[in-house]
């Protein structure tokens, strides 16, 4: 036998209460590493999104504030350096209930394929998408989302463009390249356009809500940045261009505050169970105040009592830590080989083995302050008192 | 030698003072298996505390074969207790979730034995107290008086020149209560340990060579 054996020995004392804190610790564990990778999901979303050579064109006080007119296509088109522009606009269709929200966008069909060419579109569909008037093209997760199958036909409402109702036949899936297109609901402008014709009087067609330009090199991305917004400067409606990563970390910034206060709460779970631990380290101390007395009758010594006890809950802390970071390590990072649309929001974390790591200390953080105060009040027991108790 | 001169034990109870023991001086021969006896509160638990090294004097000295334990430290005094005294509690205190062997063996994990002269010593001493095939038995599946054999053997497994008891018969039926007295006497008999025993028992007298008698704190009379 050893010490060792004596702490084994000990924890398995009370089998369901050692198994459960050590869970408890797992559980924390495994949410304080989700939490402190949560910023990484913003880090991914930017690095599977962007392209280094697109900009992105929008109202100059906001997507949302106003449009631009589809004129402006044309004239981007013609400046140096640009290779390629398509446009997208915000259609804002729901199809059961506003909370199942999912972006669905009319593209421009003839330059949509060199304009989002990293989606490397099938041209069969593509041609399809072409032809087909009311067609849409659907991301997989929108698609398994609403039970919808390549050929059904589905009716979007609408509360932005004069509450338009429109029926969409799906011709095809838009690829899965990247976290954003899983959602998107893309179909031909000209549907929409026709769409809006009996809403002439009041100006409805003719607006787009963004416009996606590729340059040539990225050296070129600000001198074209500077064009484009000198150029519509003093229109109606003036520009705002940014590269897709500004653009995309900007809309993403808005969602700091939630990301804190998550860490917030995951830091509060982590100290509510160092007080359940805590307290369960109290108990288990309590409940052997009497073998302690005896221990230190026979000639144990003070440190020797603590580093006892204080191992027991170390040991729990520390399996519960791994429990914890080793399937958080293997789920969180599950998007990372491969891109997977049916991971759902997991696919975006990229948890680092640093993030273990602290994971680990933090465990062991939890161990310490839950052990310490009930081992220490061991070790100082004073043992005429103790045994006269027992006695 | 257990020597007590001029011992007093005072404790505070708030603003009260409490004499647990008086003006106490005794001399225990090596090798002699002495009774502490007498009625509830009468300072026998506490005269024991401090023969064990458990407790300090309020005044007075305590020496155990010429070491003095006034003054020591209380990791000086916990060393000291592993290795010159064996403990037996009225309850056994056995460790519930070891076997009667691993309880032997508690003691000698504060000694620098390796791990086959532990297992001789605990074998041993389980021989001596005459539980050798019940070894892997847990607390749990032993009885009383066996589980204070096993008790009895964890005190003297580390071979401790003073053992001290505190009413090793007080959970033991009869015929239990004879058989750990006659083991305890076979003890100081063949091993020359010095036991020093505090008891309600009166058939202790029988099985002892001297008993004291205390009351209020203050030893009244000694019997031999």
């Amino acid at each position: 036998m050893s010490t060792w054996t004596l702490i084994r020995r000990n924890l398995g004392r009370n089998r369901a209460r050692t198994v459960l804190t050590t869970l408890a610790v797992a559980f924390s564990i495994f949410l304080v590493c989700a939490v402190i990778t949560l910023p990484s999901v913003r880090t991914s979303i930017l690095e599977r999104t962007m392209n280094a050579r697109r900009l992105v064109v929008h109202h100059k006080f906001g997507l949302g504030y106003d449009n631009l007119p589809v004129a402006y296509a044309q004239r981007v088109r013609n400046l140096p350096h640009v290779t390629a522009v398509t446009h997208l606009t915000w259609f804002g269709g729901i199809y059961s209930e506003a909370k199942d929200f999912f972006p669905n966008y009319a593209v421009d069909s003839e330059t949509i394929e060199e304009g989002l060419s990293e989606y490397q579109f099938d041209p069969v569909v593509l041609d399809q998408f072409k032809k087909i008037r009311n067609s849409a093209l659907v991301g997989v997760r929108t698609m398994e989302k609403f039970g919808w199958k390549i050929g059904d036909e589905v009716t979007l409402r609408n509360s932005v463009w004069f509450n338009l109702s429109l029926m969409f036949k799906i011709i095809g899936e838009v690829p899965n390249v990247n976290p954003m297109s899983a959602t998107l609901f893309l179909f031909p402008r000209q549907y929409f356009e026709e769409a809006l014709r009996p809403y002439e009087q009041f100006n409805a067609g003719g607006w787009i809500s963004m416009l996606m330009v590729m340059v040539d090199k990225p050296e070129n991305l600000k001198t074209v940045i500077t064009t484009i917004d000198e150029q519509f400067r003093n229109s109606s409606h003036p520009t705002l261009t940014a590269t897709q990563y500004e653009f995309t970390a900007n809309y993403l910034s808005s969602f700091d505050g939630i990301i804190q206060v998550v860490m917030l709460v995951g830091f509060l779970v982590v100290a509510s169970i160092v007080l359940i631990a805590a307290n369960t380290a109290a108990m288990s101390v309590r409940e052997r105040i009497g073998e302690v007395a005896v221990l230190k009758t026979i000639g144990f010594r003070r440190r020797t009592i603590f580093s006892l006890l204080l191992s027991e809950a170390l040991l729990i802390a520390v399996l519960g830590g791994l429990l914890g970071v080793i399937p958080a390590y293997v789920v969180l990072n599950a998007g990372k080989s491969s891109w997977s649309p049916f991971l759902g929001p997991l696919t975006l974390f990229l948890m680092p083995v640093s993030v273990m790591i602290q994971g680990i200390f933090i465990a062991l953080f939890v161990g310490i302050l839950a052990g310490v105060i009930p081992s220490r009040g061991a070790a100082r027991l004073n043992v005429a008192t103790a045994l006269r108790q027992i006695a | 030698m257990i020597t007590l001169q001029q011992v007093s034990r005072v404790y505070r109870r708030g603003a009260d003072e409490v004499h647990a023991l008086e003006q106490i001086n005794l001399a225990i021969p090596d090798g002699t298996f002495v009774a502490l006896m007498g009625p509830s509160g009468s300072g026998k638990s506490t005269l024991l505390s401090l023969i064990a090294g458990l407790d300090q004097p309020s005044s007075g000295n305590v020496a155990i074969n010429g070491q003095m334990l006034s003054g020591l430290s209380e990791d000086q005094l916990a060393a000291w207790r592993a290795a010159h005294v064996g403990f037996v509690f009225q309850f056994y205190n056995l460790i519930p979730v070891l076997s009667a062997a691993e309880n032997v063996e508690v003691p000698l994990l504060l000694t620098r034995l390796s791990k086959a002269a532990r297992r001789q010593h605990v074998e041993t001493a389980l021989q001596i107290v005459g539980l050798a095939d019940r070894q892997h038995h847990r607390p749990n599946q032993l009885s009383g008086g066996e589980q204070q054999r096993v008790a009895i053997a964890r005190a003297v497994v580390v071979d401790p020149d003073l053992l001290v008891a505190d009413e090793p018969t007080g959970d033991l039926d009869a015929k239990n209560a004879d058989d750990i007295l006659d083991l305890l006497r076979r003890l100081k008999n063949e091993f020359h340990k010095t036991i020093v025993m505090v008891t309600h028992d009166p058939r202790a007298e029988r099985y002892v060579d001297q008993t004291f008698h205390l009351d209020k704190g203050v030893l009244v009379k000694k019997e031999e």
